[in-house]
């Protein structure tokens, strides 16, 4: 059964077609994972669609590895279900789940050569010799390894590596594949090149593909959807337009954006009672003549942008604008945002409120 | 500061001297006739003749084949044994494994010559008694070969076991393709070790043997010795050069690669 769907994708991938078809979505019901002394995964409903690249986000501790090893099956969940295309994968080992997987370390074997690497999982499952040539070239000419087949894994730069991890993924023709911060030993400059890599590779091959990661940055770049997760449940799931304008809680409106969320008492923005806390992006507030009365602690220029840090009747907020527009002069300034930016929480659970029109004073 | 690596330099001299040479007596007089034991001439005349008087005394060769057969058996097993049970200890759960793993420590802190008796009364029970299986038996399971190895599993990374599994690895398969190759240094400085350990093993042979079937060649050359021939140093030091000639030689040939599994392996 899985020789015939693999062939299926090989004709798929080896036309330059997307293959999309065979790929399916993975849905999670009431997930949990409890290991003595702590839970891991609190309850979890989450659905991958298939096709798409769904970026787990968190920050460390928060469950998402786990849940990526409850989806490979290297853990089983101590409540809950997951299914694939429909199925429910319950006890199936691994290898039986028709997932890849590419680890933060990556996993190469150091003592095999790169092309050997590649073609593990081939050997393993005792594919023709032929066929594996095959496979292995057309891989290799995929992700411009051709050079270095002979190479080990030490003789590898930290890019080349990746690329192999990535080529031994693709080689299997699995239509699922698992990323676990695959990104998180590349220096900044791989980093932002890779990203883009990944996410072609997941769309020409029409993967479904579960992203882990602690990098907004990333999330907000590759996702079709991101799944927030903090503290072993699901913050906020959606697409990275919805999450970051429409955050779901404290946490969701802190986790992404660079600089974060302001959060200030709404009191202070005259935006609303006490026990509320409004929330503004950076970009979305300016320095008006009227307004509410703030004073500047100081600035970051970053080129484009200086990022201007405000005293709100004594919250510290930061606020982006264009670097050219220069540092405001004067003691006396006021803040002001743009209609509908503002966000209200619930200062004690940290939630959203329905968004209400707010009275800027603007 | 140079003063102290000089005397390092002269401590490393006199040792290797020190070390060296009844060896070198036992080449000198191997190959002299047996006038020149105690005489040290340039000029003297060199000779096979001892080698062919020991090899002709007593069965060597059957001691050689004994002592072949006893240290293949003992390592072959040991490898085996060693790599499933070190990678029990370092990768699987099972109930009691840490009960099970402070024995194997245990047997680390035993001196085998402590056991020589009970050892030999087991071998008895077991109908082993002057056979080559039995000379081997106590030694095939190494703790700390099983100690050694686990070490060396441990440091091998579990994302390479999830890398493995995924792609449809047996245990069996990961540990034949992923840990046992990532783990050669251990296996050659630990071959090494037992090889020579045992092909320079002489009381509990001594005692487990009694006829020349059997016997290997540590106790062929010290019956061979002490016979009531009267002492010719000579034949006897070029028996003993053909005994450990074959370590010697390896050794030498392998030197390079054996220090630096050592070195890899961890083991001073």
């Amino acid at each position: 059964m899985t020789r015939v769907s693999s062939q299926t994708q090989a004709a798929a991938v080896s036309a330059g077609q997307p293959s999309a078809p065979g790929a399916p979505g993975i849905v999670l019901s009431a997930v949990s994972k409890e290991f003595p002394g702590h839970t891991a995964v609190a309850g979890v409903d989450v659905h991958i669609g298939a096709g798409e690249l769904t970026v787990l986000l968190g920050p460390s501790g928060c469950g998402k590895s786990t849940l990526l090893r409850l989806i490979a099956g290297f853990e089983t969940p101590t409540a809950g279900e997951i299914a694939m295309a429909g199925r429910s994968l319950g006890a199936l080992p691994p290898a039986e789940r028709g997932i890849a997987m590419v680890f933060q370390h990556y996993a190469l074997f150091p003592h095999l050569t790169v092309a050997e690497n590649i073609t593990f999982g081939l050997s393993v499952r005792r594919t023709a010799k032929a066929e594996m040539g095959d496979r292995l070239m057309r891989v290799a000419r995929m992700m411009g390894l051709e050079q270095l087949l002979d190479r080990k894994p030490a003789q590898l730069s930290g890019g080349q590596q990746q690329r192999v991890a990535l080529a031994r993924a693709v080689i299997s023709e699995r239509p699922v594949c698992l990323m676990d911060e695959p990104l998180s030993n590349l220096d900044a400059k791989l980093r932002a090149e890779m990203r883009v890599e990944i996410r072609a590779l997941q769309q020409r091959l029409g993967l479904t593909m579960v992203y882990v990661t602690h990098d907004q940055v990333e999330a907000m770049t590759m996702a079709d959807r991101i799944v927030l997760m903090n503290a072993g449940r699901v913050e906020q799931e959606g697409t990275p337009e919805d999450i970051y304008a429409r955050p779901a809680s404290t946490f969701a409106a802190r986790f992404i954006g660079s600089p974060p969320m302001n959060l200030i008492p709404a009191e202070a923005l005259q935006a609303g009672p006490a026990g509320r806390l409004a929330g503004l992006r950076p970009e979305d507030m300016h320095l008006a003549d009227t307004g509410v009365p703030v004073s500047v602690k100081g600035s970051e220029y970053l080129g484009a942008d200086l990022l201007v840090t405000l005293d709100v009747g004594g919250t510290e907020a930061v606020l982006r604008q264009p670097a050219r527009h220069g540092l405001p002069r004067g003691e006396r300034l006021h803040l002001a945002w743009a209609p509908g930016a503002l966000r209200l929480f619930d200062a004690g659970s940290g939630r959203a409120l329905p968004h209400e029109t707010t009275h800027s004073s603007h | 500061m140079r003063a102290g690596d000089r005397l390092i330099t002269f401590g490393g001299w006199l040792l290797a001297l020190l070390w060296v040479a009844p060896l070198a007596y036992a080449i000198w007089t191997a190959f002299h006739p047996s006038a020149f034991e105690t005489r040290f001439d340039l000029l003297a005349p060199l000779t096979l003749h001892n080698f062919v008087d020991a090899w002709g005394q007593a069965p060597f060769a059957r001691y050689f084949l004994n002592t072949v057969i006893l240290v293949t058996m003992i390592l072959a097993v040991q490898l085996v044994v060693g790599t499933f049970a070190a990678f029990a200890f370092a990768r699987l759960n099972f109930p009691g494994k840490s009960v099970v793993f402070s024995l194997v420590l245990l047997q680390l802190m035993i001196m085998p010559d402590v056991l020589l008796v009970e050892n030999y009364r087991t071998m008895r029970m077991l109908g082993l008694v002057d056979t080559i299986f039995g000379i081997g038996l106590p030694y095939m399971a190494s703790a700390f070969f099983i100690f050694l190895l686990r070490q060396t599993f441990l440091q091998v990374p579990t994302e390479l076991d999830d890398a493995a599994r995924i792609e449809g690895a047996s245990t069996l398969t990961l540990i034949r393709r992923v840990y046992v190759p990532l783990a050669k240094p251990t296996y050659v400085a630990f071959g090494l070790i037992s090889v020579s350990a045992h092909w320079n093993n002489y009381v509990w042979p001594l005692i487990i043997t009694n006829s020349v079937s059997a016997r290997p060649l540590t106790v062929g050359l010290s019956i061979f010795s002490a016979s009531d021939s009267g002492i010719h140093w000579s034949v006897i030091n070029a028996a003993t050069l053909m005994t450990s000639g074959p370590l010697l030689v390896g050794f030498l040939l392998f030197q390079r690669a054996f220090v630096q599994s050592f070195m890899r392996a961890g083991i001073k």
